[in-house]
């Protein structure tokens, strides 16, 4: 019985240690004294103390006498080897190496992206605001840490912890901060992909800037496009207005990364368009966002990138087209374009649009239809206002009309010239912004415009899809078999085994 | 060698000469056999669920790679931390108190000897009972196409084997310590259920103190075996564990060496 109790407050005195110490890493790790830490920590205590007083006969005999002096060299070993051990772990906590056994390569990163972390610059910093940890997004920050040292990456729940949230200006639950120095970027996806190139992006020494023509009545940064302008900002973008006829060199200036024509109402001068035509022949990247009625006289540049504008308006009298009324048609069918991509069936409206059509057999040009309005919508090509609008066969043009359209055109030495034309520039602007996807489609349209070599696409990893086909039946014979059979056969094992012995 | 042999086999044979060792396999054998066919058949269920809701897009699902990854994580987390203690508790434990150890320690065999022959006794019986639970994957690799990924069978199942190899060197330790089994069995399923779940009472603080107490935690370094990796950095932590448990059984029968004398 006294062994018992011996053993007892030993063993008291063990878990009180243990106790205490938790609620002590618990502490230092919360930063906070909860109720909890701290009856951890004075539960654990009062045992370790209580086992000290009851066992110090004991505990004074072990520190004197030869076992004493044995006892000491055993701690000087013990620690000795659990010095060793932390070492070893520590060094290949730091320097390992990963085996990935999955026939995908499921759990490595890109060769790109291995390349682009090694040569980061500076320290980038991910934060997650959510209100549950996101275990994918901490795995994959990991194994961007395996090859830098430059990125942390934080979980940050905004309620716990206010102040951080506001630091970032974190408007939603589930946003993803990426940071370095003063920019930031909020990634919408967290794939491989979407984290690298915001890492490059917050990290890149010089901001790309998007260009906006004037001096044709376009659409101004500081009114209309006020929304678009502080959007671009956000997502590291400088913005700058040209006028291309006070150019002195007659070349859209080179740091113009995507050159925005945003609802010109008169016409581009002779040496204008043609400075157009040539950046883009040079590698350029151009939006032109032309509302109808107008004549910007772009058409002979259009004409070589297989783009034609039609004279109409687009109309939909449909029950999709009653939304916002049928001068302004809602878009949600999309061409499989990195621009589009997440779109699915998501809806942009443009209100006052004209058709975008691609024509036939451009030589070297890779053009398509980008947005399809409803089969029922069509182009009024008569914009008087005293005639009632009714689609007229061989006049008007024909259902579903398509209202923006996009072009490459690959000039080697990893240089592409890329266009988007649509056929309305109201859909950006502030009214509109915020409606559906409007605002992607403006924002993706630059990305996809100013994507560079340095920004990288990264085909994601897919698992394979693998099947495994069972039946009822089978699934039957497969239960009876391990549940009911090979248990069976262990235990016959058993009892032979003893039969054998008797 | 042959100290340790002699040890290994006097161990083996009291593991599997007694019935007990066969009805402990059976009744891990009938628990494994449901959990995996559960497994199975929800996740063929899903697959076929996820295939009819996008009729001619379906989603890219990895079924049998998902059955390893669920089985291999149920057998690790929830059964070889109750399994283990009570294989372990038993083997100083049980000698000391039926007197056995000192006839053990006064033979010409070293204590080096005991604790690893016990040790290789103790990982034998895991594989024997681990074992046949790779039928299950014969069986289903018959109907999966494209064929089953056996990389990722081996990968999971050498986690499980460094997982149950760690847990029973630190079982070994306890029960070295005490003369009642209970005490060691109790003792050592407590230190493993914190082992295991150390890391969700720290959760995600980012400091270099919490991220050294999750480093500590025995599941983290599981899943990615798991899941088809391999990491150095895991297989360095467990045998790190093993190596720990080994020299603290080791100090610990050599106090009971000089501590009596």
């Amino acid at each position: 019985m006294n062994a018992i109790r011996k053993e007892f407050t030993v063993l008291a005195g063990f878990v009180g240690a243990a106790m205490a110490l938790s609620g002590y890493i618990r502490h230092t790790i919360q930063d906070v004294w909860g109720w909890f830490n701290l009856s951890l920590l004075i539960v654990g205590g009062v045992l370790l103390l209580a086992s000290v007083i009851l066992n110090f006969k004991d505990i004074a005999g072990y520190f004197t006498g030869r076992t004493g002096k044995l006892s000491a060299n055993m701690a000087i070993l013990t620690i000795a080897v659990l010095g060793l051990i932390a070492i070893a772990n520590y060094l290949g906590y730091r320097h390992h190496k990963r085996f990935d056994l999955t026939t995908e390569g499921l759990f490595s990163l890109s060769d790109q992206t291995k390349k682009v972390l090694k040569n980061l610059p500076k320290e980038v910093k991910v934060l997650k605001f959510d209100q549950q940890p996101d275990q994918r997004l901490a795995d994959e920050m990991a194994e961007f840490g395996y090859v830098t040292n430059k990125i942390s990456y934080e979980y940050v729940d905004p309620v716990k912890r206010p102040e951080i949230a506001r630091q970032y200006a974190v408007k939603s639950y589930g946003e993803t901060v990426v940071t370095a120095g003063d920019r930031t970027e909020r990634p919408s996806a967290t794939d491989e992909q979407a984290m690298v190139n915001a890492i490059l992006k917050v990290t890149r020494d010089t901001l790309k800037t998007v260009c906006f023509t004037e001096g044709h009545e376009e659409k101004s940064l500081t009114e209309a496009y006020s929304a678009v302008e502080s959007k671009l900002k956000a997502e590291n973008y400088q913005t700058k207005t040209v006028n291309l006829a006070q150019q002195k060199e007659k070349f859209v200036p080179s740091e113009c990364a995507v050159l925005v024509v945003a609802g010109p109402k008169t016409a581009f001068l002779q040496p204008e368009t043609s400075m157009i035509g040539q950046y883009l022949d040079n590698g350029g990247k151009a939006m032109f966002l032309i509302d109808p009625d107008t004549d910007p006289q772009l058409n002979d540049v259009l004409k070589k990138w297989s783009i034609e504008l039609g004279n109409d308006l687009v109309l939909d009298f449909s029950a999709a087209g009653q939304v916002f009324g049928p001068a302004a048609p809602i878009v949600n069918n999309y061409a499989t374009h990195p621009i589009t991509e997440n779109f699915a069936r998501g809806m942009t409206v443009f209100p006052q649009a004209r058709s975008v059509k691609v024509l036939a057999g451009g030589s070297g040009v890779n053009s398509t239809t980008l947005l399809t309005g409803s089969p029922n919508s069509y182009g009024e090509t008569d914009l008087k206002a005293n005639v009632e609008p009714k689609y007229d066969e061989g006049k008007d043009t024909k259902g579903p009309v398509s209202v923006g359209a996009v072009a490459s055109k690959n000039l080697g030495e990893n240089k592409e010239a890329r266009l988007v034309v649509i056929g309305d520039s109201d859909f950006a602007s502030n009214q509109a912004f915020r409606v559906s996807r409007n605002g992607d489609l403006f924002m993706n349209s630059v990305n996809w415009l100013a994507q560079d070599e340095d920004l990288i696409s990264i085909r994601p990893k897919l698992a394979t899809n693998r099947s495994v086909t069972m039946n009822a039946e089978q699934q039957n014979t497969f239960w009876i078999l391990v549940v009911i059979f090979m248990p069976l056969a262990a235990l016959g094992a058993g009892a032979f085994v003893w039969w054998k012995r008797r | 060698m042959k100290g340790i042999l002699a040890i290994y086999r006097r161990e083996m044979g009291s593991y599997f000469v007694s019935p007990i060792a066969y009805v402990v396999i059976g009744a891990f054998l009938v628990a494994a056999g449901l959990v995996f066919w559960i497994i199975l058949s929800n996740v063929i269920q899903y697959a076929m669920m996820a295939a009819a809701r996008q009729q001619g897009m379906p989603q890219d699902i990895d079924v049998p790679g998902q059955i390893i990854r669920s089985f291999v994580g149920f057998v690790g987390t929830y059964v070889l931390p109750i399994l283990t203690p009570m294989l372990t508790m038993g083997v100083y434990a049980e000698e000391r108190k039926r007197g056995t150890m000192e006839m053990l320690m006064t033979s010409p065999i070293s204590e080096t000897q005991i604790v690893i022959g016990k040790y290789l006794a103790s990982l034998s019986f895991l594989c024997v009972m681990l074992s046949p639970t790779l039928i299950y994957y014969l069986i289903i690799g018959m109907y999966s196409d494209p064929p089953l990924p056996w990389r990722i069978v081996w990968s999971g199942y050498l986690g499980l084997f460094l997982l149950g190899a760690v847990l029973l060197a630190v079982g070994a330790f306890i029960s070295s310590l005490t003369e009642n089994q209970i005490i060691a069995g109790v003792v050592t399923f407590v230190l493993f259920l914190t082992l295991l779940f150390i890391d969700l009472s720290v959760g995600n603080s980012g400091t270099a103190l919490g991220e050294s107490v999750k480093y500590l935690s025995i599941l983290q370094h599981y899943q990615e075996f798991s899941q088809g990796v391999i990491d150095t950095t895991n297989v360095i932590f467990y045998l790190s564990g093993i190596l720990l448990g080994l020299f603290l059984t080791l100090r610990s029968l050599d106090s009971m060496r000089w501590r009596r004398a």
